[in-house]
């Protein structure tokens, strides 16, 4: 497959994926609101059979913070995708190393770290809250994030160490 | 960049130690006692059925995707382990050799291929009645992060091939 068409297909995916996320951060918090302040029985199936009715019922700021810790990594994935739009947009497939790009593959990187540590901190304020009361474990999704951080991290390193190169030459010409 | 490189050479080791220990764990969990059950069928079963259609046929069938399963998880780790050969290279400073390029083509076509074949294996587990299969919550399970991944490193590769090219620019202009 050509370069250009890949190019085409990841800008699509990540469209795709980012318009998902943004539902499902939207749906969620739709939902919750509408748990908190009308009807508590709508914490049955907070978002695709997602079960927080024991939960509200035992604490609902537990529940409120569990939520809010939810919607703020669904948020953090979507802006990750955001970014990645982003990017794409603004790269040139024959002239990649520019500094607008590689400061976007930082903050992707450090916007990746935070989901990979939010989602550990999630995930162990979950078990911590199973232990009190029986609920639907949240599927984060988020195991990846933190070595997928360091990845990005390294390619923004070596985007940075691009642009030096590619500016030595201009120079040098 | 040393540092960085170190650090996530140490992250990598412990994802691919923790990978393949719960890839071992699996195995060791997987059922086999359903295969001593096919055992004690297969004894009992009328010879004069066609194997296709016969309870032998899914059995084995089972077997056989539960094997590919375990098998494209162990490749997807192997899809891993290049990035330690990326790192070493980095390490050494050869930022943008053709190694990395070909490296990081490798990891997008085996994310790719992973999911793809798991969708299917999984698509025929539930055919055989062994398993529920949504495809769209299958899809989206991978999708969100394996499909762009695999599409990133192919990216990544042929910007690499521009950075060797600025490289070489620059050395022969030198």
């Amino acid at each position: 497959m050509k370069t250009k068409q890949v190019f085409n297909l990841m800008n699509i995916v990540s469209w795709i994926v980012f318009i998902g996320y943004c539902i499902k951060v939207g749906s969620i918090t739709i939902v919750s609101i509408i748990s908190i302040f009308g009807n508590k029985r709508a914490t049955e199936n907070l978002y695709m059979g997602i079960d927080l009715y024991n939960l509200y019922n035992y604490s609902v700021g537990y529940f409120s913070f569990s939520v809010c810790l939810f919607i703020l990594i669904v948020s953090l994935q979507a802006y990750v995708f955001y970014l990645l739009i982003k990017m794409f947009k603004a790269m040139d497939i024959n002239k990649p190393f520019n500094t607008t790009i590689m400061n976007l593959i930082f903050r992707i990187s450090y916007v990746v770290l935070a989901v990979g540590l939010l989602g550990i901190i999630t995930n162990s304020y979950m078990t911590w809250l199973s232990d009190k009361v029986s609920f639907t474990q949240l599927e984060l999704g988020t195991s990846g994030y933190i070595f997928m951080a360091g990845v990005v991290f390294i390619v923004a390193s070596l985007f940075k160490r691009a642009i030096e190169i590619q500016q030595e030459n201009e120079l040098t010409i | 960049m040393k540092d960085n490189t170190t650090i996530l050479t140490f992250i990598t080791w412990g994802v691919l130690l923790a990978a393949v220990s719960v890839l071992l764990n699996d195995l060791r969990e997987f059922d086999f006692n359903q295969f001593k059950e096919f055992q004690n069928w297969a004894k009992l079963a009328d010879k004069e059925t066609s194997w296709f259609s016969s309870q032998n046929a899914i059995e084995w069938s089972y077997y056989a995707i539960s094997a590919g399963l375990f098998f494209w998880r162990g490749y997807l780790i192997y899809g891993f382990s290049y990035f330690l050969s990326i790192l070493k290279e980095v390490e050494a400073g050869h930022y943008f050799s053709d190694k990395n390029i070909k490296y990081f083509k490798k990891i997008g076509h085996i994310f790719i291929q992973y999911t793809i074949s798991v969708l299917i294996l999984r698509f025929l587990l539930a055919a055989i009645g062994k398993s529920t299969f949504n495809f769209f919550n299958e899809l989206k399970a991978e999708f969100t992060f394996l499909i762009p991944a695999g599409l990133a490193f192919y990216i990544l590769a042929e910007i690499f091939k521009r950075g060797k090219e600025a490289e070489e620019e620059n050395e022969l202009t030198i």
